[in-house]
């Protein structure tokens, strides 16, 4: 028996591809700037749920690599009159080194400890900038290097830049998944103690995961300020991102590359229509995520995928073998 | 040959003495039991074989490898598989991918991981449920998946902690017939309550308490040995030859 899904999700990538690449040429650059920060704020959700479903680290201080990987691109980029499209990937390696710098510290910690010593950190660093006038301090920076640039090529290279997460949060999460690394991983995950027994180095693993999961959030982030041309540490470092990530994946279900697709979509949904009525909206949030969460802890996805056995993206390696029943 | 060399091994944790002075081998192709009373020192000399534990004293060697101070994962990769009393799956991955990963990681190269994977769960009588979640499987189940995945790693040293615990006699006589079809192929220490199951496997048996032995040999002049007698029984009793 051969395993169809692999090249069933091998087309829907090609299909995607396509139709981002198009997207540019056809739409508006409005509607463009609106895809924008909807793929930027997926992108977010979907590397703390990579954290948090598939490495087993439960951060709630991801807003920390937003952050800084946007103030990496915009002062190198300001300062050395460098393109900051091309800046973006190295956007990823700063804060991946970042991550790999606090590694020994914060993996000492465990579970709470793990998740606020991080959101301490993003404290202390916004703090930093804000009192640095190279960071701009407390008003933050604007995007000076595209300001000689076509607008036309701008936003169609922010588009493509934003795009190229959202596919790689889809498609590139799948293919890790199932990937050695991936199995890797769901057995750190699931249980330390007998991945070291089946002679998994625990830390490294843990460590490769953590450094690639922040990495991408710091290129998200970079591509997100880069869309609004300034970057505020007020706005970088807030917390706000934070709910917002936990929102969508726990209301869409951690743990799936389609939850965060959804929930993603039911955020953009619920902001669109009741962001007009303030504090009322942010409840209505609140209220959404605890339901999820009373109905089902694998959110929308995981009832839906519960009472349907529907998997798109399901990493599951089949056995092949005779079994009673396919699981 | 000597797949494991224990000597002199030293463990205490304040007052109460878990291992004393131990030494003891096992052979490829050689079962060695360890039996002894609640609290007599077993679960922590198993986690000093592993590398979950840090003797204070002695030393472990491997296939003549010191690996005394060695971590848990670098011992699988010399050749250590080990089993959980109460077992360990990967919850979330199903049967099928818990022995994989054994496959993939454990030793060996990792081409053919899928095909070995399969293999031992045929062997272990998981295949109908190779797609389940390990989760949700059953005890005896889990106590197989348990089994498999040490297989998986084709290890030199099997270490099997507890593993006839819980089953019913009708479990416990197909466990027992698996762990003998494996024993050619490997060193193995077992610890065990069920002292009836690991008699029919076991070489030798080394009797402890208090972190101490006191008595080794063949199984059948073990568990006559006066002292192991009164541990278990409470009194030596006469027991006909």
């Amino acid at each position: 028996m051969t395993d169809l899904r692999p090249k069933l999700v091998a087309l829907a990538a090609a299909l995607a591809a396509a139709a981002l690449i198009a997207a540019p040429h056809v739409a508006g650059e409005g509607n463009l700037r609106y895809v924008v920060e909807i793929f930027c704020v997926f992108a977010f959700a979907q590397s703390w749920n990579f954290l948090a479903g598939y490495v087993g680290l439960m951060s709630f201080g991801q807003q920390l690599f937003i952050g800084l990987g946007a103030y990496f691109v915009f002062t190198i980029s300001n300062t050395l009159g460098v393109n900051p499209f091309l800046m973006v990937p190295l956007a990823f390696v700063f804060s991946g080194a970042f991550a790999a710098l606090i590694s020994p510290l914060v993996f000492r910690l465990r579970d709470a400890y793990f998740a606020i010593s991080i959101w301490v950190i993003a404290e202390i660093v916004r703090l930093f900038i804000a009192q640095r006038d190279i960071f701009g301090s407390v008003s933050g920076l604007p995007l000076i290097a595209t300001r000689g640039m076509d607008r036309g090529l701008v936003s169609m290279w922010t588009f493509y830049l934003a795009a190229l997460l959202a596919f790689l949060a889809v498609f590139g999460l799948y293919y890790l998944a199932r990937s050695r690394f991936g199995l890797a991983l769901a057995a750190v995950r699931d249980n330390e103690d007998t991945a070291a027994s089946i002679g998994i180095n625990v830390w490294w693993t843990r460590f490769a995961g953590f450094v690639i999961g922040c990495g991408f959030t710091g290129a998200a982030g970079a591509v997100y300020y880069m869309s609004v041309f300034q970057v505020q540490p007020g706005g970088a470092f807030d917390p706000n991102w934070m709910v917002i990530m936990l929102f969508i994946v726990i209301i869409g279900g951690v743990g799936t590359v389609e939850g965060p697709i959804l929930g993603t979509a039911i955020y953009f949904l619920l902001r669109a229509f009741f962001s007009g009525t303030g504090n009322l909206y942010l409840m209505l949030l609140g209220a959404a995520a605890i339901a999820v969460m009373m109905v089902s802890s694998r959110g929308i996805w995981g009832v839906f995928h519960d009472r349907t056995g529907i998997d798109l993206f399901g990493v599951r390696r089949a056995s092949g073998m005779d079994t009673e029943h396919k699981g | 040959m000597q797949v494991l060399s224990v000597r002199n091994l030293n463990r205490r944790f304040g007052a109460i003495t878990v291992a004393q002075d131990l030494s003891f081998d096992a052979a490829m192709g050689e079962c060695l039991g360890i039996i002894g009373p609640n609290g007599a020192g077993k679960t922590s000399i198993f986690n000093m074989l592993t590398g979950n534990l840090k003797p204070q004293d002695g030393t472990i060697t491997l296939d003549g490898r010191d690996v005394t101070g060695a971590s848990p994962h670098s011992r699988t990769l010399a050749g250590l598989g080990r089993t959980y009393q109460v077992p360990q799956p990967f919850g979330q991955l199903t049967a099928y991918e818990n022995v994989l990963a054994a496959a993939a990681f454990g030793g060996k190269a990792g081409d053919g991981a899928e095909a070995r994977a399969r293999s031992v769960l045929d062997r272990t009588g998981l295949a109908a449920r190779a797609d389940k979640p390990a989760g949700s499987l059953p005890l005896l189940d889990r106590k197989r998946l348990e089994l498999a995945r040490a297989m998986a790693l084709q290890p030199r040293l099997l270490l099997l902690d507890e593993i006839a615990g819980g089953l019913t006699e009708a479990e416990v006589g197909e466990l027992v017939a698996l762990i003998r079809e494996l024993k050619p192929d490997v060193a193995m220490v077992w610890i065990e309550h069920v002292t009836h199951a690991l008699s029919a496997v076991a070489d030798r048996i080394l009797a402890i308490n208090f972190g101490a032995e006191i008595a080794s040999g063949l199984p059948d002049a073990v568990m006559r040995d006066p002292a192991v007698l009164e541990i278990y029984m409470g009194a030596v009793i006469d027991v006909p030859a």
